[in-house]
């Protein structure tokens, strides 16, 4: 990653965890499962998915839903790093 | 767009011209139109709730509802200076319906036609077909027990969400202070109605959109091979009654989820989780694998991410498959098993 990679992901993390604190009304870790915790259940996966199309105008594809790539900040932030490089979502 | 659905689930209603004579801002002195009593409460019986999308001073308008004893009978009211269209996908949002499920009536052309050419899908009548509305097949559902009490199951849904936005603690405690009880029983006979019903009312929390007749219900639950679950919830705020639905195809080995729907009113309590939940540990009990099939339709995405997040992997065509443990039922509520 570059520096300026770096600065992007930073802000697409500080947007993803101000949703997030928006919606549970409380202080998530950036590496908190969320789904294993209890924190969060499809209702809020589905406002996440659709968070992350409009705040970073991409499109979560059906092959994308992995919950992988929705379980914690960081692993929003990265999911939506690799879909700006133009990269498929599934991981490599 | 969304599809029109088959039946109107909300008849959403101008003020001025329309509900009454006249225009609240100018005449104070409005007089209720013909039939608009009448057609109220006869959808209302039906199962069809009310709103409004009208173009006013909001406090002038709700007391004017109210006086005319109406205000009971109007959920969620858009009063504004929006367009017409986008107070009635307003509306919806606020509902949990999908546009195609409402329909407009106002007294302008030139209104309707704003709502026509933006929400192809919205049934739009003038005011004067108000008297004649009860009698149109769009407004003739088949009426189950269900459907009497359905405004007062959105009115206790309303005050919930309500108390959620007010709450200032995290999400998880509110959830916890519900007090909600899913109960989960083999459909009865007495039953088949309503899970007719929920089959052809819903579309956006259901897994595959496949409608049932009463009659296919009726042997899909006496066959061996089938399980037919019916969910109730209940919570502090009231009696939500019979929201879910589950058709299980139970194979030796394998057993598939054929159907999976919730009543949208349920959305964000966790009872899709909890019934995947259960579907999972009767399954391994059974010492069966579980399948799930996912047919997509324009509205029903939630119940995918739903699939995939309780654990369900794509295998093939409209298939999912449950892979490793099966999730747990979610803390804050409380499952209970009818034996059969």
């Amino acid at each position: 990653m570059t520096a300026s990679d770096n600065a992007a992901a930073d802000a697409v993390r500080e947007r993803v965890r101000a949703f997030l604190h928006d919606v549970l009304r409380e202080e998530i870790g950036d590496d908190v499962d969320l789904f294993s915790t209890g924190l969060a259940d499809s209702l809020l996966a589905m406002r996440l998915v659709t968070f992350v199309e409009t705040a970073f105008g991409l499109t979560v594809e059906a092959e994308d839903l992995d919950p992988a790539h929705f379980r914690s900040i960081n692993a929003v932030t990265d999911f939506v790093h690799r879909k700006h490089a133009g990269a498929p979502g599934e991981a490599r | 767009m969304t599809e029109r659905e088959l039946y109107v689930k909300c008849l959403v209603w101008d003020l001025d011209g329309t509900v009454w004579d006249g225009t609240l801002l100018e005449d104070r002195d409005v007089r209720l139109r013909p039939g608009v009593r009448d057609t109220l409460r006869a959808l209302d019986e039906r199962g069809i709730v009310h709103s409004v999308a009208s173009h006013n001073d909001e406090a002038d308008a709700l007391a004017e509802l109210a006086g005319l004893g109406l205000a009971e009978y109007f959920l969620r009211p858009r009063i504004g200076w929006s367009a017409k269209s986008v107070l009635l996908d307003q509306v919806a949002e606020r509902l949990r319906l999908s546009p195609g499920a409402l329909a407009y009536v106002d007294d302008r052309a030139y209104q309707l036609d704003e709502v026509r050419s933006a929400r192809p899908e919205i049934r739009c009548y003038p005011a004067d077909a108000v008297p004649r509305l009860p009698g149109l097949a769009e407004f003739s559902p088949p009426v189950t027990e269900a459907a009497a009490g359905r405004r007062r199951a959105y009115l206790d849904q309303h005050r919930r969400e309500d108390d959620e936005e007010a709450f200032t603690g995290p999400r998880h405690e509110f959830l916890a202070g519900l007090g909600t009880v899913l109960t989960v029983a083999r459909a009865g006979d007495a039953d088949l109605a309503r899970a007719e019903e929920l089959t052809v009312r819903t579309h956006q929390l259901n897994t595959t959109g496949r409608t049932y007749s009463r009659a296919e219900l009726a042997a899909l639950r006496g066959s061996p091979d089938h399980l037919l679950l019916m969910a109730s919830l209940r919570d502090r705020y009231g009696d939500s009654g019979q929201v879910g639905l589950v058709l299980l195809h139970t194979g030796p080995e394998v057993w598939t989820l054929r159907l999976l729907l919730l009543s949208c009113r349920v959305l964000g309590r966790g009872i899709g989780e909890a019934l995947l939940a259960h579907v999972l540990r009767l399954a391994r009990r059974a010492g069966a694998a579980t399948r799930a099939e996912f047919v997509p339709n324009d509205r029903n995405r939630v119940m995918h991410v739903a699939l995939r997040f309780a654990g369900f992997a794509p295998v093939g065509g409209t298939l999912l498959e449950h892979r490793g443990e099966p999730p747990a039922v979610p803390g804050h509520l409380t499952l209970r098993e009818v034996p059969a």
